[in-house]
């Protein structure tokens, strides 16, 4: 993650909406879980609605939403893992508790790091994350 | 490109990375759930058999409590099972049925006694229901039948007797899934194997009493509670070990008939 300028002076407005796509994750991460899809069907519907938005609320749509794949595949791999074992007789294992703790590690990363962004982006400033900000680059053009 | 490469298996290596240095820690140790499990089952079993016993007489004198008793010892000491553990109630009931209680209470009733045509029958038996407690699925089906909030309630003693009653009722008359019962069966086999019992008495008990032919009760709910019995007894046969000699009979002649005499008074 890296907090730096964006190629143009950012307005008021498109700051706060690209703070908006941060915030909307969080809200649909609080209210989701478990189930991971609501985050990513929330962040994909503002994505789709800020479609034609300025570049900076483009960009940083693109990474809110780009951000919620990850944790979609590990939080629906814990999810059905749990379900399994709830209903399916399987035991509970060191791997399970292990998978479980590194998933919600994970989750609690994403989670401080889009408050950060949000927080920062609602300023004007604009923060790229690691992997996820270089893919949005690819994809999002001016 | 490369730089996205490079990130992405940066970030699955720490994710990895992450996972297989926490699975090196012994984390089921950590939790004390079996700890709190085990607490929890003790407490509701107890309220369960207290309930039931209720409504029920149960038989603590004469031949029948030892001689039950012989067989368990004789399938407990050959599987490594705590005997002292496993609580067995005879109750003076005409219904062809037994069935498990948490915190391993195992009630036998009279009906299934007298179905039985041989000690190896109703080792069969015993050792089908003992599997159903060492595999934990009394508690499976206890989630699933009573549900998580009844439980939760029984347990933190916000019980009312209606409430008890009901479910000790569910939790005698009703099925586990088939999944469990296979299970259930096939470690029965593995005890009955490693007791050196013979396994085709359990599979002959099976299909006899599910054709009703020599049941004193007009509802056998063993069996009714169970899957197909011919299935049953088929892959209960498969798994029989016939490598070695059986024992024909756990009780003498003598003792299985006076039991059989005193079960029908």
């Amino acid at each position: 993650m890296s907090p730096g300028k964006f190629p143009y002076e950012v307005q008021e407005h498109e700051a706060e909406k690209a703070s908006n796509s941060y915030v909307i994750s969080l809200a649909a991460m609080v209210v989701g879980l478990p189930l991971p899809i609501f985050n990513l069907i929330a962040t994909f519907f503002f994505f789709i609605a800020n479609r034609k938005e300025s570049y900076f609320v483009r960009w940083h749509c693109t990474q809110a939403l780009l951000s919620q794949f990850s944790l979609l595949f590990v939080n629906s791999f814990g999810f059905w893992w749990t379900v399994a074992i709830l209903f399916d007789s399987q035991p509970i294992t060191n791997h399970y508790i292990s998978y479980l703790i590194t998933a919600f590690l994970l989750n609690l990363a994403e989670f401080t790091t889009s408050i950060y962004t949000a927080v920062n982006t609602r300023k004007g400033i604009h923060v790229s994350w690691w992997f996820y900000g270089e893919i949005t680059n690819l994809i999002c053009k001016k | 490109m490369k730089k996205i490469v490079f990130q992405a298996l940066v970030s699955t290596g720490l994710f990895f990375g992450l996972l297989f240095g926490l699975q090196e820690i012994n984390w089921l140790s950590f939790f004390t759930k079996q700890k709190t499990q085990i607490l929890t089952e003790e407490i509701l079993g107890d309220i369960y058999w207290e309930s039931f016993r209720a409504d029920e007489k149960e038989i603590t004198t004469g031949l029948i409590v030892p001689s039950v008793d012989s067989i368990l010892t004789k399938i407990c000491e050959n599987n490594a099972i705590h005997k002292t553990s496993i609580k067995v109630h005879i109750i003076d009931n005409l219904e062809v049925n037994a069935f498990a209680f948490p915190n391993k209470h195992l009630i036998l009733n009279r009906g299934l006694l007298l179905a039985a045509e041989s000690d190896t029958e109703l080792a069969g038996v015993i050792c089908h229901e003992i599997a159903h407690i060492e595999l934990n699925h009394v508690v499976k089906k206890m989630l699933k039948e009573v549900g998580l909030s009844v439980i939760t309630s029984i347990s933190s003693g916000n019980n009312n007797a209606k409430t008890v009653k009901k479910s000790a009722k569910l939790l005698s008359s009703s099925a586990y899934d088939r999944k469990l019962e296979k299970e259930a069966d096939l470690k029965a086999v593995e005890y009955l194997n490693n007791a050196q019992i013979d396994v085709t008495a359990f599979a002959n008990f099976l299909i006899r009493i599910s054709l009703s032919e020599h049941i004193n009760s007009k509802h056998p709910v063993w069996i009714d509670t169970h899957p197909k019995s011919e299935i049953r007894a088929k892959y209960t046969l498969e798994n029989r070990d016939s490598t070695s000699t059986k024992i024909k009979s756990i009780l003498t002649k003598n003792g299985w008939n006076q039991l059989k005499v005193e079960l029908a008074k």
